[in-house]
């Protein structure tokens, strides 16, 4: 299996995880439509309940589908975070690519890596080729204090990382 | 607003004592300049006994007249009148953080959230000074202040906060001077108060900013409760202008249920929330805040900065290095800095994640007096949570109010709320016991 | 509630044909990540952006899959080559199978 496909199981079995659980959601409020005033009142996603928290996964099996015995080099992208993260519901980072689009390479992929996250995948993504730079800004979520590494697969397969240690002191996962 | 800011204006207006103490000031700290004579002699001032009466048995001092030196000084005393008790504030006034929203809207008068130390003092038999501490000898157990040293056996500092511009991107003097001086947070009570009201109620329409900062601020709803007043206030008023009020929280950050409510069913015309707003910088001269995502123009404004343990503390050298509000290094259960069992830090000033609040400083402070005086024994006492009782007024017009009723308890790691009640749906009945409330705390501390 | 679920996008003031530019963007969703407790009575179930796609023209450019660890109020900036005038277009779609649509002009 290439690693393209594993790709495109990934962001399949996300959602479908998400979908699946619904059945063992009920509503805070009250279970399915309520006849208010003529009007039905329905509740909103996100006042639903879940008997269980998500399942958590293991940084191998969420980063070996992807490493694919490849070995990723150190250099070309930056993860730039906060060393200290205050709330780890909000944690700010960047993530640039030197050069991305030298000769007819390209960045194909970028992935973000949490170790220490009940799911330590936050993303997988797919690049056009013709973006002109790579310089991603986003804020995530962190349970606990925890290395982040950003991996960014070129179109021929190459891999290059960076990884940063970023202490939380709240945590950002409940 | 009629006057146009100037920055020139500014200077040339100001200019004679602020740039010129700029300047003493700099060559002061590159070690160049002397001291004047008479700005010499301070220092002798400040070597001498203040002149206080006698203290007649171990003596407290408690540094800050707020909700939390208040209290303590007060049960201090009540705990074991043997204690000599003295608050040192600087102010020569007392006025109420907690209430002061409603005196921006008209709803209680300036006397009610406005009081007398000396009654405080007074009534309670301890020793008010009305001074500055500029340094504290914890070797000699002294307090420094402009008039005079005080010893001390205890210590409790309870200075409060001070606001941090630079995480808003504010971080030349004069960029903070001009922002604090035009739009002040108003979460210090006094001149910035007295200002915010006349912005409001001199306000012709626009867009009047409001800002929530990140982090744990003085007084979790008091932000979201000012929004409510100001935009009542506009629509009572038929004034064509809204509150716009910038979240640096993705959402409202406590009794989000009854404060958006309010925004949506009271004031749809006069307030719009704005959540998720990374202040970067604000431009006094343009009236315009930048954030990471937008910029808002506004025709006035009043902004709340993140906030951080008073100065004092950093002076003192007593700043946690974990704190990211460079509050207190204390121990979170006894409340006396880390290896040092006669001084303690209470109120806004503390590390621990409690609400920065009026009702939170009084349990807090009737606790560490009752510490301080079982220690003065030789005894010591079991931690007791704070109690975070904190109402907030929606509605003016019927005034109509939400609440919330918590502690805290800590699970080994960290501290969080438990026991928690909230009520969410806004009625007169909250509304009365808010008034309820506030004339049992004034009269505890003042009378 | 999906109302309150407000996207938006934005370019810089002024930008050049072929110009590399920085492009913003946000939904108000509470992305929960089905961790959090709710009181004793289980947990607030997840209900997040799991897909932010964003196209200019036709052409699908960046496609990003995310676990439920995006902060609320999902926040994401990038760049683009401004190659040609044509719109572009933001979807995000969240785990109750929810899309919300912006789309600006992109004018070189």
């Amino acid at each position: 299996m290439n690693w393209l496909m594993n790709t495109r199981l990934f962001t399949e079995t996300l959602s479908k995880a998400a979908l699946t659980r619904r059945g063992l959601l009920r509503s805070a409020a009250a279970i399915g439509a309520t006849l208010v005033f003529g009007k039905v009142a329905r509740s909103e996603p996100e006042d639903l309940i879940a008997d269980q928290p998500p399942p958590e996964y293991t940084l191998e099996e969420r980063l070996q589908p992807i490493l694919a015995g490849r070995e990723p080099r150190e250099d070309r992208v930056t993860l730039e975070m906060p060393a200290y993260a205050e709330d780890g519901a909000v944690v700010p980072l960047r993530i640039k690519v030197d050069d991305p689009f030298l000769g007819s390479g390209y960045v194909k992929s970028l992935y973000l890596f949490v170790d220490n996250n009940p799911d330590p995948l936050i993303f997988t993504s797919k690049l056009a080729p013709d973006l002109g730079s790579v310089d991603w800004k986003l804020k995530i979520r962190m349970r606990e204090s925890s290395m982040v590494r950003a991996i960014a697969e070129m179109d021929n397969g190459d891999l290059f990382m960076d990884t940063t240690e970023v202490e939380v002191s709240i945590s950002g996962c409940g | 607003m009629a006057k146009k800011i100037s920055r020139r204006g500014f200077l040339k207006g100001a200019g004679g004592t602020v740039a010129g103490a700029a300047v003493a000031g700099m060559a002061v700290g590159a070690g160049v300049t002397a001291l004047p004579p008479r700005a010499q002699a301070a220092g002798a001032v400040m070597n001498k006994k203040a002149e206080l009466p006698k203290a007649m048995g171990a003596r407290v001092v408690v540094v800050g007249g707020g909700w939390s030196g208040l209290t303590l000084s007060k049960y201090l005393k009540k705990e074991d009148s043997k204690l000599d008790v003295v608050l040192i504030e600087p102010r020569a006034t007392f006025m109420s953080c907690p209430i002061s929203n409603l005196w921006l809207a008209g709803l209680v008068d300036y006397e009610f959230i406005t009081h007398s130390f000396l009654d405080a003092a007074r009534n309670n038999d301890y020793t008010f000074f009305n001074a500055t501490v500029i340094d504290v000898d914890r070797g000699a157990r002294k307090v420094f202040t402009e008039q005079g040293f005080v010893d001390y056996d205890y210590l409790v500092l309870a200075p409060g906060i001070d606001y941090d511009y630079g995480a808003i991107g504010v971080s030349d003097p004069e960029d903070v001077y001009m922002l604090s001086t035009h739009y002040p947070a108003a979460f210090k009570p006094g001149s910035e108060h007295l200002s915010l009201k006349q912005k409001i109620h001199e306000f012709e329409g626009g867009a009047f900013v409001l800002t929530v900062p990140s982090g744990n601020y003085r007084c979790l709803p008091a932000p979201y409760e000012r929004a409510c007043m100001v935009a009542a206030i506009f629509k009572k008023e038929r004034i064509k202008g809204k509150v716009l009020l910038l979240d640096a929280n993705p959402d409202v950050t406590i009794k989000g249920p009854g404060f958006h409510a309010a925004f949506e069913e009271l004031y749809k015309d006069h307030l719009e929330y704005v959540p998720s707003v990374t202040i970067t910088g604000v431009d006094v001269h343009k009236k315009k805040v930048t954030s990471e995502f937008d910029e808002f123009d506004f025709d006035d404004a009043a902004i709340y900065p993140r906030v951080r343990a008073a100065k004092l503390i950093e002076t003192l050298g007593l700043v946690d290095p974990n704190s990211p509000q460079k509050e207190a290094h204390i121990d979170p259960f006894k409340y006396n800095v880390v290896g040092d069992e006669r001084v303690y830090v209470t109120g806004d000033s503390r590390p621990m994640p409690f609400s920065k609040s009026g009702n939170t400083a009084r349990s807090e402070g009737k606790f560490v007096a009752k510490l301080i005086a079982a220690r003065a024994k030789g005894h010591d006492v079991e931690w007791e949570s704070p109690r975070t009782i904190c109402y907030s007024v929606v509605n003016i017009d019927p005034m109509e109010a939400i609440m919330v009723d918590a502690t805290y308890a800590y699970d080994g790691e960290s501290f969080g709320f438990t026991n928690v009640k909230m009520i969410n749906d806004r009625d007169s009945i909250q509304a009365q016991s808010t008034l309820e409330w506030a004339r049992s705390h004034y009269r505890d501390m003042f009378s | 509630m999906a109302s309150r679920r407000k996207t938006a996008i934005r370019l810089p003031r002024k930008y050049a044909k072929d110009e590399v530019i920085e492009v913003k963007t946000r939904i108000i969703h509470p992305n929960h990540n089905g961790r959090m407790a709710y009181k004793d009575q289980g947990y607030i179930a997840e209900y997040y952006v799991w897909k932010i796609e964003i196209f200019y023209g036709d052409e699908s450019i960046i496609t990003v899959s995310a676990s439920a660890a995006l902060s609320q109020n999902p926040y994401f900036t990038f760049m683009l080559r401004a190659t040609h005038s044509a719109p572009l277009r933001v979807v995000w779609v969240d785990t109750q199978g929810d899309q919300y649509t912006e789309s600006v002009d992109v004018v070189v």
